[in-house]
């Protein structure tokens, strides 16, 4: 193998047979540098919305702050050499005229919430510092392998995952997913809220199709010239728009129809009549491509599923956290104490298990849905939650139950300790690894769950898109629009899917049966 | 096992009564009022007072009230009470939709049995082959495929594109034949079956696979018996004993997946009966068709314990 003499930047210099990790590198890299290249208007305008430019006080502040922390760890590690490094970075950051590089966002104030774009932005941002550290690990660990004997059993673990292709497959996926989710309002196209003008487009673009638009976007409605084209209302439509006191019908409108191909911007004469008299007029227009066609209600599609795995990836994984919590306790509890307490919640759990739990979602929801006009993404998580803790309980109760007769217990008991640390501290982490395995697999079929709720009208609502409730949309146009239906699904798959296999590799890897 | 059955029952009884309290009081805490459909404007203030006091929700009732009435009617006259939305019997209603749920429910669950148990036997047989992979992969996919979305792809494909099953419904308009019926069956009960046939081959597969590794297979081989034979006559009798229980597992599972499925098809069974009773705030419905899914659940569980001591002398009940 040729030695590599290269220098990565956040990684260092590297003379050594690096291939692997530094493919990785300048993977990452070129993915970055694309994203911030191809999407740099959005970027711009994500920037001018999460950063606030009208108040410039905030950028201060955080430089200020940035300031004060470095300083702060350069004293304790010593690293002055690296400070003044980042210090003049940064400093060359901060006199770039900003104002004036962001200034002319593209971007609605509806679409672009702050704090979405605050999330982005962020992420954008750390994301390279990621894959530096990542990168300086993988050369750590090249250059200074591991010894079995020295390592903890998580780490055995998470080496043997590390090595299982079916994992990586998986967990490349879910990192690319938690990516997109991540950087929604930069990757997606178009508002997944924004609604066609009222009469403009009559039914759901198929995929690749391209509607030419009139006039800006920016008060969320789109104006369409040419498409499926209804000679009275949409036309009407049209010249309403252009000239907002005059009102002419028009009888043709000379635009695009099906298969015509126009550039992506320019002006198109639209001719007609005005009582009886021909008329023309100039109008300018460009051109927008739905990728993946829109949905029933005309909103793009591509951007629907963007935005929609947010909501897919969050509540699986929040909900899993809420209901391992819940159950992690109950099981402990009761196995660890026993007696009646044990006998009472196991009651409690077998109640609510033979319960059928979409049932049970359907009934609280309804409860909820009308005692309030709008059901908030955070109360469908705490649902999923508060109903999905009965099989981690029975599973950590069986696990408590043996551990409890084991001899370290006996020994936290005559140590004198109380009961809640006995259970909390050493009980509870020594079933730690079937839990770990359980709540992976849980995930995906809390995304199942989720997006059968959405799908039944009773979990997230629209326009808020998610998976769910984009088939649910599908449903209403089967016959005439397939894509509506499909896309979101095959989404549902995919994470799902990558979810099982992440845990089905936990599995083999914590367990230590399997293990030779 | 007659002191097993008979525990098992009475706290099957208990399970029931709490769920019916459950369900009473989630419906009733519910805000939304079940009379608002009978509100228009031939209707006076006073009139609506009145059905509001014939129904028990007169201003001087309370939910323990309606509760009290509820469970008195359930436990002395068997009575399940009346639908308001509908205005007819719960238990005429329920007539109708249990039997339609129950034939979707057997038609799936044969099918899962078939499908699951000889994919799990084939790729348990030619174990490491390429069909062994590709039924583990499909299993896998279908798994984590979302019920509705499944059912609508099948939809789409059968019934929009090709034509050559019926979308909706139980029954064409004009035609009640049986062959009808079964065509109407197909979609809904092989989506609610496929989904269960990939855990059954999953678990078909590995239990064949612990079985093959026993001692009485390798004398059974040593014996010169042909491998068809080996499977079939030795292997298999032990292997299918565990899928059995599962059996008890999946019922709660297609109770849920009734509800999506029988919506997608328009199915009048049970899960769609519970989804206008929802959407209607009409309590008793609720509580009534809780009340039964809960029960075959309950019933399913203990059958399946039952079979499994009955076909395996190893396993005892206590």
């Amino acid at each position: 193998m040729r030695a590599v003499d290269w220098l990565l930047p956040g990684v260092g210099h590297v003379r050594h047979g690096f291939r692997r990790e530094a493919r990785k590198y300048f993977l990452f890299m070129a993915i970055w540098l694309a994203i911030v290249i191809l999407r740099w208007e959005r970027v711009r305008s994500i920037a001018h919305v999460a950063l606030g430019w009208q108040k410039p006080g905030l950028f201060w502040w955080s430089l200020g702050v940035a300031f004060v922390g470095s300083a702060f760890w350069a004293w304790r590690n010593g690293a002055w050499r690296t400070l003044s490094g980042f210090w003049a970075v940064a400093l060359g950051v901060a006199f770039v005229p900003w104002e004036r590089v962001l200034a002319g966002s593209t971007l609605s104030a509806s679409w672009a919430a702050a704090d979405e774009s605050w999330i982005a932005l962020r992420f954008l941002l750390a994301w390279p510092l990621l894959w530096m550290w990542g990168a300086r690990r993988g050369l750590d660990r090249l250059l200074n392998p591991p010894s079995r004997e020295a390592q903890t059993p998580w780490q055995i673990a998470m080496g043997m995952l590390r090595r299982n292709g079916r994992a990586s497959i998986g967990l490349r996926v879910l990192g690319l997913a938690y990516m997109i989710a991540f950087l929604a309002p930069v990757l997606a196209p178009y508002d997944p809220e924004r609604l066609p003008r009222a009469g403009t487009v009559l039914k759901a673009l198929a995929p690749v199709s391209t509607v030419y638009v009139i006039g800006d976007t920016r008060d969320g409605e789109v104006y369409c010239l040419g498409f499926e084209i209804d000679p009275d209302d949409s036309t009407k439509l049209l010249l309403d728009r252009m000239s907002s006191t005059k009102k002419i019908p028009l009888t043709r409108v000379g635009g695009p129809r099906k298969g015509w191909k126009l550039p992506a911007t320019g002006v198109r004469t639209v001719t007609g009549t005005r009582g009886g008299d021909p008329f023309a007029v100039e109008v300018p227009y460009r051109a927008e491509t739905f990728p993946l066609g829109t949905d029933d209600l005309g909103r793009d599609l591509m951007s629907g599923l963007i935005y929609g795995s947010r909501i897919s990836l969050s509540i699986g994984f929040v909900a899993m956290v809420i209901a391992v919590v819940i159950g992690a306790i109950v099981g402990t509890v009761a196995g660890y104490l026993g007696g009646w307490v044990d006998f009472g919640l196991m009651r409690v759990v077998d109640i609510l298990m033979s319960f059928p739990r979409l049932l049970l979602l359907m009934l609280i929801y309804a409860g909820y849905a009308a005692a309030k006009e709008e059901v908030s993404i955070f109360v469908i998580v705490a649902i999923l939650g508060a109903t999905g803790w009965m099989g981690i309980s029975r599973l950590v109760r069986a696990q408590i139950l043996s551990l409890r007769e084991q001899d370290f217990t006996m020994a936290a008991r005559a140590l004198g300790l109380t009961q809640r640390r006995i259970m909390f501290r050493h009980l509870l982490p020594n079933s730690m690894a079937p839990l770990i395995v359980d709540s992976t697999l849980r995930v995906g079929n809390t995304i199942l769950l989720e997006a059968a709720l959405s799908f039944l009208g009773m979990g997230v609502q629209k326009p808020t898109p998610s998976w769910g409730n984009i088939v649910n949309g599908g449903q209403q146009v089967l016959a005439d629009a397939w894509w509506v239906a499909t896309f979101p699904g095959l989404c549902i798959v995919f994470v799902v899917v990558s979810f099982n296999l992440v845990g089905d590799a936990l599995r083999d890897a914590l367990d230590p049966k399997l293990r030779e | 096992m007659f002191a097993f059955v008979v525990r098992r029952l009475i706290w099957g009884v208990f399970i029931v009564l709490g769920v019916i309290v459950l369900a009473f009081f989630a419906v009733e805490a519910a805000p939304g009022d079940p009379f608002a459909h009978l509100e228009s404007p031939k209707m006076t203030k006073e009139d609506l007072a009145l059905i509001k006091e014939k129904w028990g929700y007169g201003p001087d009732k309370t939910t323990m009230d309606r509760f009290g009435i509820y469970i008195k009617r359930l436990v002395l006259e068997q009575d399940l009470g009346d639908s308001i939305a509908q205005g007819r019997p719960v238990s005429q209603i329920l007539s109708t939709a249990i039997p339609n749920t129950l034939k979707l429910t057997v038609a799936a669950l044969i099918l899962d049995l078939l499908l699951g148990i000889s994919l799990g036997v084939i790729q348990a047989f030619k174990q490491h082959s390429w069909l062994d992979r590709i039924g583990t992969f499909g299993s896998l996919f279908l798994y984590s495929m979302p019920g509705f979305w499944l059912a609508l792809m099948l939809a789409l494909i059968f019934a929009v594109t090709l034509g050559w099953l019926p979308r909706h419904g139980i029954n064409s308009p004009g035609e009640s034949g049986f062959g009808d019926y079964l065509k109407h069956l197909i979609l809904p009960a092989f989506t609610l079956g496929v989904a269960a046939a990939a855990y059954t081959a999953r678990f078909q597969r590995s239990a064949l696979l612990e079985v093959i590794r026993q001692d009485y297979i390798r004398t059974a081989r040593a014996k010169g018996l042909s491998e068809t034979k080996v499977i079939w006559k030795h292997a298999m009798k032990n292997a299918l004993l565990p899928t059995i229980t599962l059996f008890g597992l999946y019922l709660p599972f297609l109770m849920s997946g009734t509800i999506i499925i029988e919506s997608i098809f328009a199915w009048p069974g049970m899960g769609l009966a519970s989804i206008q009773a929802i959407n209607a705030r009409d309590p008793q419905v609720v509580t009534a068709i809780t009340i039964v899914a809960t029960t075959m659940v309950v019933l399913g569980s203990l059958i399946a314990d039952i079979l499994y001591a009955v076909v395996d002398p190893r396993v005892r009940l206590s």
